[in-house]
Order: C-alpha cells, then sequence, then structure tokens
C-alpha cells in the first residue's frame, strides 16, 4: 500500500481550520444573541466560544495526521485498492475492466501544495468510494493516464 | 443516417399534449386565477390574461417543435422553443422503457414514455405524452437489439425494423390475479404502518367514528372529551374493564381497516399484473389508476432483488424486483427497482429468476453463513435497548422495571434467528447475499455486473474481527440498499473480495 503525498496533511488542516474557524463563528454568535442577553453565563463570559474553539482546531490539527496514516491506495494491473477511515474503516476495490474514466482535479490549495486529487469512475461507484485525494501532480497524471489505457486489459478483444 | 430519418419519418406527440400540459403542469394556477379575477373584478383578471395566452402559446408551440423518430440505430428527438437541442440516443444505449398513465391520461388515452440510458441524473427523454399504441409499439421497437435476430431480415426491409416490432413468442408469462394481490396486500409490512397512520391520524384530526363506536361501550359520562383516544384513557382511570375493552375495539377496528387499506392500495397498485418474457425483453405492465408498462432488456439487469417480509416467509411467499442501470436521482426511490413478481410462491422462484437470468440454477443454492461472532453483535444491539429501557424506567417509575431485563432471553433468541438469515454464496457465474430478520432481502447479482467491492468495518466490528463486504453494481441508489454480505470474519471477507474480483475480471469488459 502506497501512502498519499505527506503534503496533503497540510491541505486537511488548512480546510480543517477554515470549517472550524466556522464553527467558532456560529457558537461565539449563539451565545453572543441566546445567552448574553439573558444573563446566562456558563463558567465564564466566552468560555463556550472558547471550548468550541480549541476542541474545533484541535480536531483540525490532530485529525489529518491519523487520516493519512490509515489511508492507502495500490494500484496494480489488475485492480485499484482504496484503504481509508481512521473510525469507520474502508477497503474498495476496482477491477480495472470496469473503469469507464478517471479524472484529475486540483483545488487553488491543492495546486499550491502541488498536489492533485485522482477520481475513478465506473458504472457503479458513487460518491468519495473511488477516490485518492492527494497525490504529487506528476503522479496522479501519470496514474490517470495508466489508468486510461483500457483496451489492453481486454484480451478478448 | 438522414435517409433513415426520411424513410420512417418524424412523429409529433399526440395531438393532446397541449391540453394535458396546461391543466396538468403549473399553468392551472394561473388560468385559476385568471378565471376567479374576472369573476370577481375585471382589474383583477385583466392583467392576467395576456400571461395566459403567453402560456397558452408556448404549450402549443412546444408541442408543434417537438418531434422524433426511430431509425435503425437511434432515437432521434428534437425540441426547444428558443434553445433548440437535437439529441440523438443509440438504440444500443437504451436500458429500458417506462409508459406511465394516471387516471386522466388512461381517458385521454394517452402515456408518458419514459426512456432510461445507463448514467445521468435523469430519464435520458421523456416523451410526454404519446398516444397508447405508439407507445407500446416504441416499447417493443427500441428495447429490442437492433440487428442482431433480425438481422437477416433488417437488410431486405429496414423500414420494417424501425416501425413493425416482431413479436417473439414468449418463454415465459406470468398473470397475477387479484385475489393474489390481495394475498399481497394483506402480508405487507405496509399493512402495520397504515395502521399506526390512520391511529396518528385521528388522534390528530379526529376523522374516525370512534367516539360513536366507544359510546356503545363505555359509559357515557366518560366521554365528555372531544377526542376518543383521550376518552379512553380518561376512563381508565374509573372503569379498567371499560377500558380494556375499549381499548380491544379500537386496536380491531384501526387493525382491520388498515389492513382492508393496504389490500386495496396492493390490488390497485398492481391490478392485472403481466410479466411476459419474449426473446430477450421482459414485459412487466400493472397498475389500474395508474397504469405501467415497462420493458427492459434481460442483459441490463444489474441484480435481482427477494424480498420475503417475516409473514411471508412464513406463508412461502415473496416479493421480486430487479434493479437497472437506468435511474437517476430524479426517481423516486420506491421507482427505482423495477417490479418484477408483487407476489410469488416460493415455489415459483426458480421459474422467475430463470426468466431473468437463464443460466441461474436457484434450487441448488448452498449459503454460506457470516462468522458466528456476528450473533454477539446482533444480540449485543439488542440488548443494549433493553438494558437502557429497564434503567430508564426504574429510575423514573418502579424498582420493578428490571424485570425488563427478562427481555434479554427474547433478544437473544432473536439474535440467533436473526443470524441464521445473515449469508451469502456463490452459484456459477452469480453471487448472492441475504440479510434481515423482519425484511429479508436476498440479491443475486451476476458476476459480469459488478463494479466494485467494498469491506467496511465500524469500530465495534474491528473489535470483533469482522467486517462487511458490500457488491457495487450500476444502479443501486444507496449503500444500505445494496447487495452485502454482514459480519464476515474480515480475513475471510477480504479473501471473498480477491476471489470475486478475479471472477470479475475474467468477465472481461462489459458494463
Amino acid at each position: 500500500m502506497s501512502p498519499l503525498d505527506p503534503n496533503v496533511v497540510i491541505a486537511w488542516r488548512a480546510s480543517g481550520a477554515i470549517g472550524a474557524a466556522a464553527i467558532t463563528a456560529v457558537i461565539a454568535a449563539l451565545e453572543l444573541i441566546l445567552l448574553l442577553p439573558q444573563r446566562i453565563v456558563v463558567l465564564a463570559p466566552g468560555a463556550l466560544t472558547g471550548m468550541a474553539a480549541v476542541f474545533a482546531f484541535g480536531l483540525a490539527l490532530l485529525w489529518p495526521g491519523l487520516r493519512y496514516r490509515f489511508f492507502g491506495w495500490q494500484v496494480s494491473a489488475e485492480q485499484v485498492v482504496i484503504q481509508k477511515g481512521v473510525i469507520w474503516r474502508s477497503r474498495s476495490l476496482i477491477p480495472r475492466v470496469r473503469i469507464q474514466h478517471v479524472d484529475t482535479r486540483t483545488s487553488p490549495l491543492q495546486r499550491w501544495l502541488g498536489l492533485s486529487t485522482l477520481v475513478i469512475y465506473t458504472a457503479g461507484t458513487h460518491g468519495s468510494d473511488a477516490e485518492i485525494p492527494g497525490l504529487a501532480q506528476d503522479e496522479a497524471e501519470h496514474l490517470r493516464e495508466e489508468l486510461a489505457k483500457l483496451e489492453e486489459l481486454d484480451d478478448r478483444g | 443516417m438522414i435517409e433513415a430519418e426520411a424513410r420512417s419519418g418524424w412523429r409529433r406527440l399526440h395531438p393532446a399534449t397541449p391540453l394535458l400540459n396546461l391543466f396538468g403542469g403549473g399553468y392551472v394556477l394561473l388560468l385559476f386565477l385568471a378565471f376567479a379575477g374576472s369573476m370577481f373584478d375585471g382589474r383583477i383578471g385583466a392583467p392576467l390574461w395576456p400571461l395566459v395566452a403567453i402560456a397558452v402559446g408556448a404549450v402549443v408551440l412546444a408541442y408543434l417543435r417537438f418531434k422524433y423518430t426511430v431509425t435503425d440505430e437511434t432515437l432521434v428527438i428534437t425540441e426547444g422553443i428558443l434553445f433548440r437541442r437535437r439529441r440523438v440516443i443509440p438504440r444500443s444505449r437504451i436500458q429500458h422503457i417506462d409508459l406511465k398513465a394516471g387516471v386522466i391520461q388512461q381517458l385521454v388515452g394517452v402515456a408518458q414514455a419514459r426512456i432510461e440510458t445507463a448514467g445521468g441524473r435523469d430519464a435520458e427523454a421523456t416523451l410526454r405524452y404519446v398516444s397508447k399504441a405508439e407507445g407500446l409499439r416504441l416499447r417493443d421497437t427500441l428495447v429490442k437489439l437492433p440487428g442482431t435476430a433480425d438481422a437477416a431480415e433488417g437488410a431486405t426491409a429496414p423500414a420494417t425494423v424501425a416501425t413493425q416490432p416482431q413479436t417473439e413468442p414468449p418463454t415465459f408469462a406470468r398473470r397475477i390475479t387479484p385475489l393474489e394481490l390481495a394475498v399481497a396486500g394483506a402480508t405487507s409490512n405496509r399493512a402495520g404502518v397504515l395502521v399506526g397512520l390512520l391511529l396518528g391520524g385521528d388522534f390528530l384530526f379526529d376523522f374516525m367514528p370512534t367516539d360513536w363506536l366507544l359510546r356503545r361501550v363505555i359509559p357515557p359520562e366518560y366521554l365528555e372529551t372531544e377526542a376518543a383516544v383521550r376518552a379512553l384513557f380518561e376512563s381508565a382511570q374509573g372503569d379498567f374493564r371499560a377500558f380494556l375493552i375499549g381499548a380491544g375495539i379500537l386496536a380491531l377496528v384501526f387493525g382491520l381497516l388498515g389492513w382492508g387499506l393496504s389490500v386495496l392500495l396492493t390490488v390497485v397498485r398492481y391490478f392485472e399484473f403481466t410479466l411476459i418474457a419474449a426473446g430477450r425483453e421482459l414485459r412487466v405492465s400493472y397498475g389500474l389508476l395508474t397504469r405501467r408498462e415497462t420493458g427492459l432488456r434481460r442483459s441490463r439487469v444489474q441484480n435481482v432483488l427477494i424480498e420475503e417480509s417475516i409473514l411471508r416467509r412464513w406463508l412461502g411467499l415473496a416479493t421480486l424486483r430487479v434493479q437497472t442501470a437506468g435511474y437517476g436521482a430524479s426517481v423516486k426511490s420506491e421507482e427505482k427497482m423495477e417490479i418484477l413478481a408483487p407476489i410469488a410462491r416460493r415455489d415459483d422462484l426458480p421459474e422467475y429468476l430463470g426468466a431473468v437470468f437463464p443460466d441461474l440454477d436457484f434450487s441448488s443454492v448452498q449459503w454460506r453463513r457470516s462468522h458466528p461472532r456476528a450473533r454477539r453483535r446482533l444480540f449485543v444491539r439488542r440488548a443494549l435497548v433493553v438494558i437502557a429501557a429497564s434503567i430508564g424506567f426504574w429510575m423514573l417509575f418502579t424498582p420493578w422495571a428490571l424485570l425488563i431485563l427478562l427481555g434479554l432471553i427474547p433478544a437473544w433468541l432473536l439474535a440467533s434467528l436473526h443470524y441464521r438469515h445473515l449469508g451469502h454464496a456463490r452459484l456459477g457465474s452469480y453471487v448472492l447475499t441475504r440479510e434481515g430478520l423482519w425484511n429479508r432481502r436476498t440479491y443475486i447479482v451476476p458476476l459480469r455486473k459488478i463494479q466494485a467491492l467494498h469491506m467496511r468495518e465500524t469500530p465495534f466490528q474491528r473489535r470483533l474481527g469482522l467486517g462487511t463486504v458490500t457488491i457495487e453494481t450500476a444502479g443501486s441508489p444507496f449503500e444500505w440498499h445494496a447487495p452485502r454480505s454482514i459480519d464476515l470474519g474480515r480475513a475471510y471477507g477480504l479473501d471473498l473480495m480477491e476471489g470475486l474480483a478475479a471472477d470479475v475480471r475474467a468477465t472481461g469488459l462489459s458494463f
């Protein structure tokens, strides 16, 4: 099983931080609008917001490392195997004869870090089961070309 | 191509289409407002009439612009008022065709034809509306593979392939009588849901003559409040026997009504159900108020689902559905699988399945059970509910609630029973999975239709070294409705996946 590009951890942390900021903002707004006018104070003014911030940012910092550790992928002559999940584990196996087409996608953040997401389409897979989210750009492109060579696999013509 | 089009000729939709669209679509509100406004005060209605004129014009123009033709290899559709659109759908890609006619459409003699290909969000093309006869012609021509069995004849007279469907003699035909449908309705799990809905609805809106009924059995002084169910609870404080009788009668009435309604709904929904297998096609038609005629190509079936609720299992009955690949997100989930038989005897299952998968020998299937530790998971899940309930009631009411813990015994029995229904099997070029105690679902998947395999482990499963293997085919709407084998030993499950993947590769490139 090959690991992802280590830079993906930075990308995940960055997007996690954005999410954490959003959650913190929502909690802060709720505390400001709902609790403060009623003079309800839990522990100390702003404590709820602080706890939410610590929890959310802590998760954004630590979780990507775990996610990285449990992610593995493998492309062989016959099939693509993608393994992932920290708590809910999953291992997906896609026979290469079933691959319809392959995409690479790059968000601005990923481009800055030199990363790409490889998305594999079959007639069946839906959602993120057939995605390898953090590959070095040239590797992703190489894999895309490699996986697109379908005809050679069909020895029955 | 052009020649072929010219030969078969362009066709229009049924002439009643503009009228049906005008009164069937969102325009009805506009029309109503215009009429009502004019009746009430001319000044309110007047500004709306130009809008009505535009709507009528748009509907009529859309009808005039919409044309389609069936050529030897394609279905071509042109449409659009401002933005013209021309679609060419290869006939070999068509998964299936579905004709649907509601009450009004049936009276007019038209139907909506939905043509599905693999992939895509919506139906690939919808012809609203074509005449019944034209719809049936489309169903019979488009589902047939062009240029296979008819190749010789097609060479001499190609036009006949497109316009005159040759009907092959059916290899399998079944008609389900209203009596059998009544049995289906009586044994469906829906009956229970309907009972619940009736009870809840009556409690809220009071639409059933429960007051009148209870007045016969309960002393009138308890019936001063309006809702009967509420009155029943009040009377319980006074006269326990009256409460019991009242509750019994209520349960009986609601139960019978829900049951009757379920029977009625099933008979109406699947009225005159017929299944015909001819050549390489399956034709299904059913429905009283909404009539549906479906044609699908046998080779396009992704998997077959056998559903047996516990009541049906006892009676030796089952429901059969097939999954085709052509449905997108916009289709209602209950329509995502085509019904193959609303009710069938278990002894008839091999015959039904043979109509879809001729090389499947269903009677010789040998199930392999899940890992024995699966039983522990099934038990723990139920035990947690029992323990939580007993502790909860103990805290709230009385220590006697700890007697609820006796429920652990039936919980264990149920878990063992449930375990017996988990399993998978390999049978020729098919793989079968099943799960479910109250409603057992058995899937039959041809190896050549497998798209991907997944092994999933929840934290609880991981502790026991178990995992669930899910088999993905095209068109399965949700993961929990996909063929899967729950709680296999992890190592065994991984081996199973690898073995299946090897078999899938052996089937080569096929979709």
